[in-house]
Parts: structure tokens; sequence; C-alpha cells
């Protein structure tokens, strides 16, 4: 396919009026409070405002999805950040560094860093998709379950990463997680596992509520017991747009990022919660200071922002060049596509190649409408953790429970919650570190269903593991990868207990 | 203080409402219709531009409620619990009579008032563009010549597609293998990359990808030749009898006073029949299948049937 | 921290115990060798391994960090407790009553154990916090909340 130039600029100008930027700017709107709320991902966000486009225009329907979707992935992080709730999934690995960053006062720079790395992975991704489309999508069908079992156990190795300080109870809660994963039919036969005879657990515990719980409700459980000793936040909230020191101290991870993200947007199936947790383990790896990890390091937050909004430059590709949605969220624009009489794939590319142009042109603009709106929303948003904590924290909690509740009006939902608050409170208390949980509840499945589904297309033949070009190299990866993280672990150690002997020394003198 | 007395107000307010008839005005506020499948899938977008297009209909918001999950199970036993003033719907589809033979839920169709029955998808045989065989003959012949190396993807194990690739390799007598995926997308995602054989799913959900070139359709397993694809023959026409269909439909719980169920088939039936929704349906390629109440419990009551005697023969149902 | 890592562990052995006994009623698959247990066992297995490890570390006087005790006597942990209890009732009442005046209740009564005591903040931010909540979600995102004794007022 031969890059048209002039049909690019055509395309911006027709994307340049005043209608379709309004259109942009309600659907990057929407999409960040969206995004913002707990409980509330993209995903459903893009699925609500499709009847609202029922009898539009194309090109007015598509540029608000994608208004919505590329503030949905942002908004992620404005709660992650401030309220330790990460607002989609794709926001989880945002929390780690982002919520220790708000605790100490920073959550200005936060905000400002995870705006603009959201803006920068944002527009590289919608770059790729408008020059390498044909290129990318090509790789996306080579994945098959051999591919995708490769693919989730090279996620998985992330998780000594983002284990904390103890390696055995990361391991533990990584384990623990992939055990909950199983929970609910089986994958192949449709056998009901653990359910406890309960039909709500049929399709296992519900992943959003899990998330809601464990971070939100025991973070919650943890303030009420600290309410009076701990002092209220005292934010510096003088900032729209991230320190030049900042940027230049998180470039490579920003470039890194944002091509981790979009590679693994293009994978069909593989969406932003996966590649932020990808290019966070990437950072935290490469990184000169790991033992910052976890106590707020702004390189670890820029790269997991950074790589969820590339994402969705990334899932376009094979949505647009082959038909086939590249994560949740364009699964669902696919449905939006057909109501416009749009068959996305090939096709398109050959009867609508202006449409296809317009959306390349719309996705960038979504960008920096993104920086725009989010910059005016930063003072608006961070001043969140301003409010007394008296008010905030019971209301954090009312937060959750809806965000649980909205998903499916199931007040099952709502105990899961519940419980996982409970369980996470406890688990933070004896230093069980809560990201291996949900790595695990995002790549257990996926994981398993594919190994099941490559044994029935071998006929349980095992050697089909490693027939395959892609799966051996992510497999060596994921092996690779293994050992750097320990090696990375015991350097990170050695540190923490030289800094140990550092301090206690000077207490001692 | 005054905010407790207020709030008793409220209170005797309400219960005021609750005892008053809500028969001579229905509907004085908004309809409910309960979906069982996520929201922006295929149910559910379908549901969404029908609710839209009852609306002026019948004078009243009509919300769209997903209650998702056990495979359907949820959301089935909440349009069945849901309190029969007419208020609350939902959309019953085909899971409703394979639910049950696998044990799985403790109700069948027979614990609903079915409404309408608004379309019924076939499942067609769907394979790669280069693949070397042109006819459901053919392709059942080479599986008959290759033992064990054809695959068949689904969309979840015990689905329908599983059910309808089931039972055509029942019929022809040939072992296959079922791959189930997690929906129908995926499986045709995979037919594409050529890392199974087949698929059986729905003609809507390959469309895309036959119009591309990608893949080509080998028999719908209906009596008529599907609209869009009017060359492709049926499976009954290329000598095997295999007919399979999902349907999706309107239903209410059991008890709806008579007038309001009258109120409410008359608001659908004019939403089925407005240029709007057909509009919609041919873009979204549904096929289009109204029955009305009686004849929908009819078809119901068979496809129960025919549902129950195929899970049983294939070992899906419970023993 | 010795103690809490060894009922930590056990606790996991427990878990990965269970999932194999529970793994032991499915179905076999005997075509494609590996069935719904597979997957659970192996994980179970890895559990317990891990577990182990902890409570042999623990047992050894290698166990990392402190934890304080939590005692009853403690104004935080009664706090946490009466939170507990507040949330348990706030979601069995939610589907009942309904959202707006559970989440109402709620709200006040938090602020009264979080050391509010003047009552204009505690008559105004609760049914604030609440109606903006609810009608975002009701009227702007047509999610609806359980209406409970409203239902025939909204």
């Amino acid at each position: 396919m031969e890059f048209n130039w002039g049909l690019m600029f055509s395309s911006y100008a027709a994307v340049f009026t005043p209608g379709i930027l309004f259109m942009i700017c309600v659907g990057t709107t929407a999409g960040i409070v969206i995004g913002a709320l707990p409980g509330l991902t993209a995903t459903m966000g893009v699925a609500l405002l499709v009847p609202l486009t029922f009898g539009r225009p194309p090109l007015e329907s598509l540029s608000m999805l994608m208004g919505i979707y590329c503030g949905a992935m942002y908004g992620g992080a404005i709660s992650a950040i401030l309220i330790r709730t990460p607002g989609t999934p794709a926001a989880a690995a945002t929390v780690m560094e982002g919520y220790p960053m708000a605790k100490r006062g920073e959550a200005g720079r936060a905000m400002a860093m995870a705006l603009f790395a959201s803006f920068f992975g944002g527009v590289v991704g919608a770059v790729i998709m408008t020059f390498a489309s044909p290129f990318i999508s090509s790789i996306a069908l080579e994945f098959g379950p051999v591919e995708y079992f490769a693919l989730a156990i090279f996620g998985l190795s992330v998780i000594i990463s983002i284990s904390g300080r103890s390696l055995i109870k990361g391991m533990m809660a990584g384990f623990f997680g992939l055990l909950i994963s199983a929970i609910g039919f089986d994958p192949i036969s449709g056998f009901p596992r653990f359910t406890f005879g309960m039909v709500e657990m049929m399709e296992g515990p519900p992943f959003i509520p899990t998330l809601i719980g464990l971070f939100a409700v025991s973070e919650v459980f943890n303030e009420v017991q600290k309410s009076g000793v701990t002092q209220q936040v005292k934010a510096k909230l003088d900032q729209y747009l991230p320190s030049w020191q900042d940027i230049k101290y998180c470039f490579r991870e920003l470039c890194r990022s944002s091509i981790i993200g979009t590679v693994i947007g293009a994978i069909p199936g593989a969406g932003g919660d996966i590649a932020a947790f990808i290019s966070y383990g990437e950072a935290k790896r490469a990184s000169k200071n790991p033992e910052r990890y976890g106590h707020g390091e702004i390189e670890g937050l820029a790269a997991s922002e950074c790589a969820n909004n590339s994402c969705s430059g990334g899932a376009m590709i094979p949505l647009l060049s082959l038909g086939v949605p590249g994560d949740a969220v364009t699964a669902v624009l696919l449905g939006a596509f057909v109501i416009q009489g749009l068959q996305p794939g090939p096709m398109l590319y050959k009867e609508h190649i202006d449409i296809v142009y317009q959306i390349f042109a719309s996705m960038m603009l979504a960008q920096f409408a993104m920086q725009f709106i989010g910059m005016a929303g930063i003072q608006l948003f961070a001043r969140v953790i301003m409010v007394d904590r008296a008010i905030l924290t019971p209301a954090i909690f009312v937060l959750s429970v809806v965000g649980a509740f909205a998903m499916r009006s199931n007040i099952f939902d709502v105990y899961t919650t519940l419980a996982f608050g409970i369980l996470g409170y406890v688990m933070t208390r004896y230093d069980y570190p809560l990201s291996p949980i949900l790595l695990a509840l995002i790549l257990g499945p996926m994981a398993e269903a594919n190994l099941r589904r490559a044994m029935v297309i071998s006929g349980g033949d095992p050697s089909i593991l490693v027939s395959r070009p892609i799966a051996i190299g992510l497999m060596v990866l994921a092996v690779i990868s293994l050992i750097l993280s320990i090696r990375g672990h015991q350097k990170v150690e050695a540190r923490m207990a030289e800094m140990e002997a550092q301090f206690e020394k000077a207490v001692a003198d | 203080m005054k905010r407790r007395t207020m709030l008793a107000g409220a209170v005797a307010l309400a219960a005021g409402i609750i005892v008053t008839p809500a028969l001579a005005a229905y509907p004085d506020k908004p309809v409910t219709v309960i979906c069982p499948w996520t929201a922006g899938g295929g149910t559910d977008v379908l549901l969404r531009a029908l609710a839209k297009a009852a609306e002026k209909h019948l004078g009243q918001t009509i919300n769209v409620v997903n209650q998702t999950g056990g495979a359907g199970a949820i959301g089935h036993n909440a349009i069945r619990a849901a309190r029969p003033d007419g208020y609350t719907l939902g959309m019953i589809t085909f899971e409703l009579n394979s639910l049950p033979p696998q044990g799985l839920v403790p109700f069948t169709w027979k614990d609903f008032d079915p409404l309408m029955r608004i379309n019924s998808d076939p499942a067609a045989l769907t394979v790669r563009q280069d693949a070397p065989y042109n006819t459901v003959r053919g392709f059942m012949d080479y599986a008959k010549a290759h033992p064990g190396e054809i695959t068949i993807g689904n969309s979840a194990p015990g689905s329908v597609w599983h059910i309808a690739a089931g039972l055509a390799a029942e019929k022809t007598g040939v072992q296959v293998k079922h791959v189930p995926f997690d929906g129908a997308q995926p499986a045709v995602t995979a037919l594409v990359g050529g890392h199974i054989k087949a698929v059986a799913v729905s003609v809507a959900e390959v469309k895309g990808q036959v119009q591309a070139g990608n893949l080509k359709l080998l028999g719908v397993m209906s009596a008529d030749r599907d609209k869009i694809f009017p060359d492709v023959p049926t499976f009954k026409e290329q000598g095997v009898d295999v007919q399979f269909y999902t349907w999706r439909g309107l239903g209410l719980p059991k008890g709806v006073p008579a007038p309001i169920k009258t109120k409410l088939a008359d608001a659908f039936k004019k939403a089925y029949d407005s240029p709007e929704f057909q509009e919609f349906a041919a873009k979204a390629s549904l096929n289009l299948a109204y029955q009305n109440s009686a004849d929908f419990t009819k078809f119901l009551d068979q496809n129960y049937k025919d549902v129950e005697a195929v899970m049983k023969s294939l070992g899906l149902a419970k023993k | 921290m010795k103690i809490a890592d060894i009922v930590g562990g056990l606790v996991g052995i427990l878990i990965g115990l269970y999932a194999i006994w529970e793994g032991t009623k499915m179905p076999t698959d005997v075509v494609m060798k590996i069935g719904p247990s597979f997957f659970p066992n192996f994980l179970a297995g890895f559990l317990i391994l891990f577990s182990v490890v902890l409570v042999i570390n623990a047992v050894r006087g290698k166990s990392k960090g402190t934890v304080e005790p939590m005692r009853l006597a403690d104004k935080g942990v009664q706090r946490g407790l009466i939170t507990l209890a507040a949330s348990l009732v706030f979601c069995v009442i939610l589907e009942p009553v309904g959202f707006i005046p559970s989440s109402i209740a709620f709200l006040a009564f938090m602020m009264v154990v979080m050391g509010k005591r003047k009552p204009i903040p505690i008559l105004i931010a609760p049914p604030l916090i609440t109606v903006s909540v609810w009608l975002v979600f009701e009227k702007i995102l047509n999610l609806s909340m359980p209406a409970g004794l409203l239902a025939d007022m909204l």
C-alpha cells in the first residue's frame, strides 16, 4: 500500500473543522472522566457511548469514539495516582509509582508526567499506525495459541520485578492470583471449577471489582485506621507540564515503552494492561536505580502510562487493516464501524481509504486534545487529595462500590470488592505485594486457555510449543528476563541492606 | 431534625406510590431491558438499537442494563426474577436452551413469558480461501482422508457454534477436533492466521473476511440460502441434512398482566418495523426473523427439545 | 513477623491442598492428556512450594521486616473494625434500601467515625456526594444503581 501524502493532508483538513474538533473534544473529555471513575474502563466508555453515534455521519461518530478511547486510557492514571485506584486495568502498573509520589506531595508532578507520557505514547502510536500499518499487521496474524501462551509466560516473568521486597511472598501472591484466575468455566471443556456451586462464580471472580477491592478498598481500611496519625497531604499543584529534567530523565523509557506498547497493542487480544506491566518491568530492569521502584519512581510511572496510550494506536492497526480488533476496546469499536456501514479490513482500504486516513488524523488530534484538556483538568482533579480525609476516604469507598456494581449490575460484585478489600488490607499489612495477583489475573487465563488450545490442535503432543519461531523467541526472552530480574532483585537487596546499615550507623552516632 | 422529617416524608411518599395500581397509566416511568451479554457485543448493540426505536412508540425512556456473567445465566435469571409489572423485560438468547441441559441453571424457557423473536442466524462453515476444498462434501471427504488434521474453531465450549459443528460432524461421521475460543471473533482471527482449519460461526461474524477474500464459505446450516451470499449453497442442498440456528428474542417474567404485555408487544413490533431498525439490521447483517408471542413459544418448545437431544448425543449435556 | 510468616505459609499450603483436592473431582481428558485440573494442580504445587520455603525461612528466623501487633485497645484498630462492620452493612442494605439512602447514611456515619464533629459538613457533604455520583452514573452514563425504597420515585 503506497502512502498517500495528498490524501493525508486532505484528511487532516476534513478533521480540522469546528464540528469534528468539537466531537473529538467532547469524546476526550468524556473519556478522561470515565477513565478516572473506578470501575468504568475504556471499553465500557466506548460501549456506552456507541449508541449515541447511531444515525450520525461516520467521521463525526468515529472521531468522538477515538477521543473517548484516548481520553479514557489517560483518565485511568488520575485515580491511580490520587486515590490508589486504577481507573482502568491499564493503569494498574501506574499505581505502584504514582500513589507513592502523591503521598509524598508530588501529585502535581506525577499527574503532569502521566499526562505527558500518555501524550507522547499516543503520538508515537498514532504515527506508527499511520505509516507502518500494513507491515505491523502482518505480525498480528502470526499469533496463534502457541504464541499467545509464550507471550503470557513472557508477561508473567515480570512478576519478579513487581514483587517488592520479598521474592517468596511475591511468588506466593502470583501463584495465588493464578489459582484465582482458574476459578470458573474451564476454557476448553467448559467444566465449572472452584465455583462453590455459585452461578456468579462461573466466569471467575469479576476482574474490575477484584481490582478495585485489592487497591482502593484496602487503602480505605488502611486510611481509616491511621486517620489522625497521618498528615494531610500538602500537594504542590503548580505544574501543567513535567519539568525539562523529568522529561530528560524519562526520555529513554518514553521511547522504549511507546514502541513496546504499540507492538503489544497490535497483537490481537493483548491490550493496555499487559503493555503497561511489561513496559514497567522492562523499565525497572534497565534502570540504574531499581531500588527506587515501588517508592514513587517517576520513570516507572512514565513507562506504564506511555505504554498504555501507545497501545491504542497499536490496537487500531489490525482492526483497520485486517478487520481484527487488537484489544477489548477495538472489539467494541468494530461493532461501531459496522453500524456505520463500514467493514474494517482490507476492503476498507480499497473502498474507503479516505475514512482510514481520517481515522489516522482524528487519532492524532485526539492526542493533542487530550494533552490540552488534561492540562486544564490537572488542577481540578489534583484538588481531590486536598479534600478532608474524613470526607474523601468514605467517598472513595462509596465510589468503589458503585464502580463495582455498575459493570454488571450485580450485588455479588460488591461483595467481591469488599472481600478483596479485606484480603488486600491483610496482605499489605504482612508485606505480600498485590500487583502480582493482578498480573496473574490478566495473564493466567491467557496462558492456560492457549496452552490447552495448542494441545487440542496438536492432539496432546507438547512439541507444538517449540515448533514456532516467535513462540521460541518469546520463551527465550522470558527466561533471560527471569534471570536478569532475579539478579536485579539481589542488587536491590544489597543496596537496601547497605542503606539500612548506614542509617543505623547514623542513628547510633 | 429537618432532614429526618424530610426523609420520613419521602419514605411515606414512596410507600404511597407502591400501593397505587400502576396499571392505569402504564407506562408512567422508564422501562428497563436486561441484556444478559456484555455492553458493546452483538446482542447488546442489537438490543440498544431496538430499544432506541421503541422509545417513541412506548412513550417512555427505555434503559438497557447489562447483567452479564455465568455464560448468560445471570442475566436470564434476573429477567425471570424481575417484578412482573411490565417495567422490566429482557433479551433472551439461545443459551436459555443450552444452559439447562448442561445442568448449569435451575430454570428453562418455560419460566419465562416469551414476547417476540427478533432474529435467527444460521451457522455457516467457513474455511481459508486457499483450502483445497470448495464444498461441504469436499471438506468432509478431506477430513475422512486426513484423520486428526481438521480443527474447527468455535466461540466457547458448549456454545451454539460448538453444538453446530458437532452436529455437522456427527451427521457426516467424520472425526474433527473442536477448538473453543473466547468468542467468535478470536476464532475467526485464528482461522485467518491459519492456526485452525475451519470455523462454524454465523455469516455476520465472517462477512468482513469473506468479502476481503481471506476466507470462503462452504455452506450455511439453514433452510434457505443467505441473503448476503446467495451463491453459497445450504448444507441440505449439498446432501448434509443439518440445520442449526442461534436466536434472540424478548422475554418477560411470568405474570405480567395481559394489557401491559400487549402494549409492550405493540411498541416493540413497531420498533422492529421502523426503517431505522431495519436499516441497522441490514448493516449488521442480521437475519431478522420476527415471531409473535404464540409462535415464539412454540418455537422455543421445539428448539429446547432439539438442542437437548443434540447436546446429549454430543456428550455436552450433564450425565 | 515470624509468626505472621508461618501462618501465611500455612494458609498458602492449605489453599494449595484444597485446589488439588478439588481437582481430583474434575473430569479427566484422555485424548489431550491435560484436562481441567492440570493447570490448577500445577499452580497449587508451586504455591505450596513457596509457602513451605516461607515457613522454613520463618522458623529459621530469617523473616524480614516487622509488623505492629494489632491490639483491640488501639483506637485505630477499633476504627478499622467499625468501618468493616459499617461497610458490610452498607453492602447488605444497598439493594433493598437503595443506593441514595444507604450511601448518605454510610457517608455521614463514617465522617463521624473519622472524627468529624461539626454538624453542618456532616449534613451537607453526604447528600451532595451521593446525589452527584448518582447523577453521573444514572443520568449521564445510563448505568442503573439499586433504587430500593425509592424505586417508584426515580
